[in-house]
């Protein structure tokens, strides 16, 4: 029998005894407890369903099964209580008529399931983009000599003692102009070649120029602006140079500049040259500025620049000289120098050149509207690549021939394009730096752990087979001789002090820095990119026609225009929330809006973010500087809590496969970060930092690339050579993610 | 001036807020670490002894792998047996919370400069009794007395007062760490109550931990090396877990994450972008079990969406942006972010402990007796602090055994009666008519209803309890 089962309690409240409270003896309806209760509680009077129940258990089927009961109470329908029979025994010959109310479960038939057939998707390959493009005339390499030979013969053979101010686009021959101007002094005009002075940019520039002229005009100084202030320094003020970088040395050098006027007087009857004069700005252009009010009566300058690729004009903002200011200086001082204008002429398709053309004579003339219009007609005949960056994968880069140059706006989207064609696995440059002045880390895995104070050719071929076992012995015979570059003498045997002062005061060759080697494939934001050209060009389209109510943007778009010599396109990236900081770094930051404007990305690596001789603190990280760390490597930077410094620094460190602290940051970071927080937040000059506002820390930073350092001071796990310590280090990049709380 | 604690110890952050009043004043201070955030619930504790609590755990975690056992979401293993031998010293789930628990009284030492010996904590509708017990003995370790437990929705209500105060129904969406916790809270007269209440343990962690496999999955298949997360070592796991959370919070801003590993074991060096589409295809059956859960929640509580006047969404994993857009396409308007999600239930706490014992029951608990009438024990309405009632019952049948079957009245007006919470309290009983059944009941500081039934002729061992946890209470909120 399947019995009938309610959830509910078989207990009654009670007062008292159970006897003897009625109401509680009320509720027994079961028949044995029933049975019981009349010998227990006899005085007791049962209610009427309780009498039928009593008597219905008093029955028993004869037709039942032993020990079973069939009768029940319930409650019907109108809410009465009756004793009913509730036997289930279907079979029993009595069973109709004891149990008329019956009916039979409706039993569902089972449904069958039917398991799911799992049909294999198959896997769709999203057939990957490639960018379209019009295919756009071999280029015509117009010659120089086509040009109207006047203007350049005019600046060519004007006489040494001079002043000339030439204005020329890209393309136009202004390195031409320089080394025939040059060869023309010396030759026609009998100029004495060591009093002729060459200013460049870059060594890379500097290479240029020396590798045009032959060697029978090796005799002209020519040289950077920095190689420059070193030499001032040394040569005439004599003061050790370890701990000035470039710019503290170009600061002395105007002082002394001012001071002594009377040094540049060995130039008399030479002649000064300074090439890419548009991009002046800060100490250099002071600099310069303050060596040619010095030059004596008889010395001449030429000054050439392109006005029209002027970019760093937002720079007058911070009260640092500007390119705009730099030339009214020039205009100033020199009323009386000739202007030269250069007419266009482009290594460029003969489409692009011509519109290139038309663009640039509006922004000379300083017309927005017309800019804007021509740029209008450009943006018409440049293909709209929308050319994916996230997937650009080795496919992609084939279709470009010769040099590829990807073109952005600020350095935030460059690393971020970097970042993805690392992933992809296609190897590229990304141009960071417009001075390269670090040291390579081999001079420093070289050194540290060379036992002797001297040191041979012989010494230095052996100790580089120790280091590095698998190059070539050539590659050793170079190193020797760019290290021997920096010294003036030419020995059998060097102490190994005398070669790091060298390479201190006036490192030249390539190899000794951290080379941006050329591939293929360039990144880099327009202002890194200036001077190059490019076979393809894929432009950030945010460079054309962001804001083009400024000339400053129609400039920088001009520059990107030029770079290409036969194939231009666009390429799309989100550029919202980056700013920069307005100094010569042009460092970006992203800021996020969520609930509130937080600090998101913060880009590091730019010079003076590392302190150097935080690295040279412990043994352990420089055996495993030069052990272990591999260029790409992640980082992590880690708010330092215990502050030693009046300023914020941040620890280096590497997380995993082993967890060690390399160093930490510097000066310039920390300054920098808190100008932009303080740009974020609307703190402006005056009002309270709380160093709270500091993030705790950054992630996706990167090692750049081993260097070396050398200096003085205490460096207790750097090697020793006479005054001069020597050890590894390390350069960072990357468009660092600022870390956040875990919800 | 008199201070006043409450905190909120969560699986993954725990914040602690007093209140300093004078007079008529009344200031909430934050008892955040340095940089005025809730310290993360995590300890480790090095191999030779030295513990690490909350951000010094947290940030030190990748330094300390090697050395340190770490643990963390340690709210969701307090009541497991679970011992941990670390330095030569066996450490139970009570043992770290109270470290979280000493931790959080030296903050509080620090920030307010008093001692706290007292504080009310939150707890989730339905943390077990077994936990609550725990709980109150891990605070009780440190040196605090757990003065009451209050309701984290209950908590986040108050602390967003100013923003509900005109909502008459209110959803809690409370998706953190551990557990998922959606509540429907009524708001009227100045009572809160609540009307239903559900969750599910599929949180935060998980998502993690899946993220992990997958990002894993992607890595291997790259460098062709066929190896399954589980069986790459601890440690490189735990870095894994690590990454993958730092992404999951990535991409609720940017479209983008990388993850890049210098070695990641025997996969070498790793670099990969993940974009934020498949990071949404991932998550995308986690969110929906969210989305599902809490649409049962309201349905389960009888008042339709449409009168649910506003969506709290508090806790971490409230931030992933996939299931933001999923709830903003549902319910819009409805929805609140309050400003400090991570501080909100602890000052919610700290403000309800200044006026204690406001809670009143908003259920009926009672018998159903053997003809089937109910019999109620705690009346919809009682004032929960010090309640206690006794009754005396007798046996109706002679099956040797006293069956009680408790039930809920509930809503509004009492007439539902709930089939889930029937539990059936046996107690032997021989002497029929004889033997009677002594039911005490009474609800401790735990919020917990414990109902006694043992018979009044044997001694206590035959006595049997029941523990109900969850208890639906309405709180008067103070003025």
């Amino acid at each position: 029998m399947v019995s009938n089962v309610e959830f509910k309690s078989n207990v009654y409240p009670v007062a008292g005894r159970c006897r003897d409270d009625k109401n509680f003896l009320r509720q027994i309806h079961d028949i044995f407890a029933l049975e019981r209760l009349n010998y227990e509680a006899p005085l007791y009077r049962r209610t009427s369903l309780q009498d039928e129940e009593y008597r219905a258990a008093a029955l028993h089927c004869k037709h039942a099964l032993a020990n079973e009961y069939p009768w029940g109470t319930i409650v019907d329908g109108d809410g009465q209580a009756r004793v009913v029979c509730k036997c289930e025994q279907f079979n029993c010959h009595l069973f109709k008529t004891c149990r008329p109310d019956y009916r039979p479960p409706t039993v569902e038939p089972e449904k069958v399931v039917e398991p799911e057939k799992i049909i294999p998707t198959a896997i769709e390959e999203t057939p990957k983009k490639t960018p379209t493009m019009k295919k756009i005339a071999v280029p015509k390499i117009i010659s120089v000599e086509q040009q109207s030979e006047s203007t350049q013969e005019a600046i060519i053979k004007a006489a040494s003692d001079e002043m000339s101010i030439v204005n020329g686009g890209p393309g136009t021959g202004k390195t031409f102009i320089v080394k025939e101007k040059i060869m023309h002094m010396i030759d026609v005009q009998g100029v004495a070649p060591d009093r002729i002075l060459v200013f460049c940019f870059s060594r890379a520039a500097v290479d240029v120029i020396r590798a045009r002229l032959s060697v029978d005009y090796a005799g002209v100084d020519i040289r950077t602006f920095d190689s420059f202030a070193t030499y001032m320094l040394a040569a005439v003020e004599k003061i050790p140079l370890e701990n000035l970088n470039y710019d503290g040395r170009i600061r002395r050098a105007i002082a002394t500049l001012k001071r002594k006027p009377d040094v540049l007087g060995y130039y008399a009857g030479g002649h000064v040259l300074v090439d890419e004069v548009q991009d002046l700005v800060g100490v250099r252009a002071e600099l310069v500025v303050n060596i040619l009010k010095i030059l004596p009566a008889t010395c001449g300058f030429t000054l050439l620049g392109d006005s029209c690729q002027a970019l760093y004009d937002y720079l007058a903002v911070d009260g640092v000289m500007s390119s705009a200011q730099f030339y009214a200086a020039v205009d100033r001082q020199f009323p009386t120098a000739k202007h030269y204008e250069l007419s266009t002429n482009h290594r460029q398709s003969n489409r692009l050149a011509r519109l290139t053309d038309e663009y640039r004579s509006k922004i000379l003339d300083g017309d927005i509207e017309k800019c804007r219009s021509s740029l209008e007609e450009i943006k018409n005949e440049i293909v709209n690549a929308d050319a994916d960056f996230k997937n650009f994968c080795r496919d992609n880069a084939e279709q470009y021939d010769g040099t590829l140059g990807i073109l952005t706006r600020n350095n935030a989207q460059a690393l971020k394009i970097s970042d993805w064609l690392s992933t992809n696995g296609v190897e590229h440059t990304l141009r960071r730096r417009t001075r390269n002045n670090v040291l390579d880390g081999w001079i420093a895995k070289i050194f540290c752990g060379y036992a002797h104070e001297t040191i041979s050719e012989k010494n230095f071929i052996e100790r580089h087979r120790e280091v590095y076992p698998d190059a070539d012995e050539a590659i050793a015979v170079k190193r020797w001789a760019a290290l021997l570059d920096t010294l003036k003498t030419d020995r059998n045997r060097y102490e190994v002090e005398e070669i790091l002062r060298g390479l201190i005061k006036d490192p030249k060759a390539d190899e000794l820095f951290v080379g941006d080697r050329a591939r293929a494939i360039t990144v880099s934001n327009i202002h890194r990119s200036k001077g190059r050209e490019f076979d393809s060009v894929i432009l950030l389209d945010d460079l054309l026609g962001g804001d083009d109510k400024n000339l400053l943007e129609h400039k920088i778009c001009y520059v990107g225009l030029t770079r290409a010599k036969a194939r231009l396109e666009t390429g799309r990236l989100d550029n919202r929330y980056i700013y920069f900081i307005p100094n010569e770094n042009r460092r970006c930051y992203k800021v996020r809006r969520y609930r509130n404007m937080y600090l998101s990305n913060f880009e590091v690596g730019i010079e003076g973010d590392v302190d150097d001789k935080s690295f040279g603190l412990r043994a352990e990280v420089q055996e495993f500087i030069r052990r272990e760390l591999q260029v790409g490597m992640a980082l992590k930077l880690v708010k330092d809590e215990v502050c030693a410094r009046d300023y914020v620094t941040y620890k280096i460190l590497v997380e995993e496969p082993t967890w060690i602290e390399l160093g930490s940051t510097d000066k310039i970071f920390a300054v920098e970060l808190e100008r932009a927080i303080r740009c974020i937040f609307k703190l402006w000059d005056g009002a309270q930092f709380d160093p709270k506002f500091f993030p705790s820390g950054f992630d996706n930073v990167r090692v750049e690339a081993l260097t070396t350092c050398i200096g003085g001071g205490e460096v207790p796990a750097a090697a020793t050579f006479g005054d001069l310590k020597i050890w590894s280090g390390l350069s960072i990049v990357g468009f660092a993610n600022v870390l956040v709380d875990k919800f | 001036m008199e201070y006043y604690f409450g905190a909120d110890f969560g699986t993954t952050n725990s914040a602690l807020v007093c209140y300093a009043l004078e007079g008529k004043r009344r200031q909430a201070i934050r008892c955040g670490d340095g940089t005025d955030r809730p310290i993360p619930s995590a300890v480790a504790i090095d191999h030779d002894g030295k513990i690490f609590v909350g951000r010094a755990a947290w940030q030190n975690k990748m330094r300390l792998r090697d050395t340190c056992r770490y643990f963390h979401s340690i709210k969701t293993i307090l009541d497991s047996d679970d011992e941990f031998e670390v330095a030569g010293k066996l450490w139970t789930p009570v043992d770290l919370a109270s470290e979280v628990f000493n931790h959080l009284r030296r903050l509080a030492r620090k920030t307010v400069g008093v001692e706290m010996t007292e504080a009310f904590l939150s707890i989730p509708i339905g943390f077990s009794a077994q936990k609550r017990i725990k709980l109150r003995h891990s605070a009780a370790k440190a040196g605090i007395d757990v003065k009451s437990f209050v309701s984290e929705p209950t908590a986040a209500f108050a602390a967003n007062y100013d923003e509900l105060k005109s909502a008459s129904t209110v959803a809690i969406f409370d998706w953190g760490g551990g557990t998922l916790d959606v509540s429907i809270i009524g708001h009227s007269g100045g009572n809160l109550f609540e009307i239903a209440t559900a969750g599910m343990s599929l949180a935060g962690d998980d998502i993690d931990r899946k993220l992990a496999e997958k990002i894993h999955d992607k890595l291997a298949r790259k460098k062709k090396i066929s190896i399954a997360f589980a069986d790459m070592p601890s440690g490189d796991q735990d870095t894994m877990l690590v990454k993958a959370e730092e992404a999951k919070r990535e991409f609720t801003f940017s479209d983008d994450a990388q993850i890049m590993f210098n070695r990641y074991g025997a996969l070498g060096a790793c670099r990969e972008m993940l974009g934020y589409d498949w990071f949404e295809e991932i998550i995308k059956p986690e969110v929906s079990s969210a989305l599902d859960c809490f649409e049962r929640t309201v349905q389960q509580s009888g008042v339709g969406l449409a009168n649910i006047d506003r969506i709290v969404m508090i806790g971490g994993s409230s931030n992933l942006r996939p299931l933001i857009e999923q709830m903003e396409r549902r319910y819009g308007e409805k929805l609140f972010f309050p400003e400090e999600t991570m501080w909100n239930v602890g000052q919610g706490t700290a403000r309800l402990s200044i006026n204690a014992g406001d809670y009143y029951s908003n259920q009926s608990l009672g018998i159903i007796l053997s003809d089937g009438s109910y019999y109620e024990l705690l009346k919809r309405g009682a004032a929960i602090k010090g309640w206690s009632s006794e009754c005396n019952f007798g046996v109706v049948d002679t099956t040797e055994q006293a069956r009680l079957v408790f039930a809920s009245r509930e809503g509004r007006d009492g007439s539902k009666l709930l089939t889930e919470d029937y539990m059936t309290l046996s107690v032997p009983n021989y002497r029929f008519l004889q033997e009677q059944i002594v039911l005490r009941a009474a609800i401790d500081d735990d919020l917990i209803f414990k109902a006694t039934a043992a018979s009044n002729m044997r001694g206590r061992k035959y006595a049997r309890t029941w523990d109900y946890d969850r208890l639906k209470c309405y709180y008067r909120l103070p003025r």
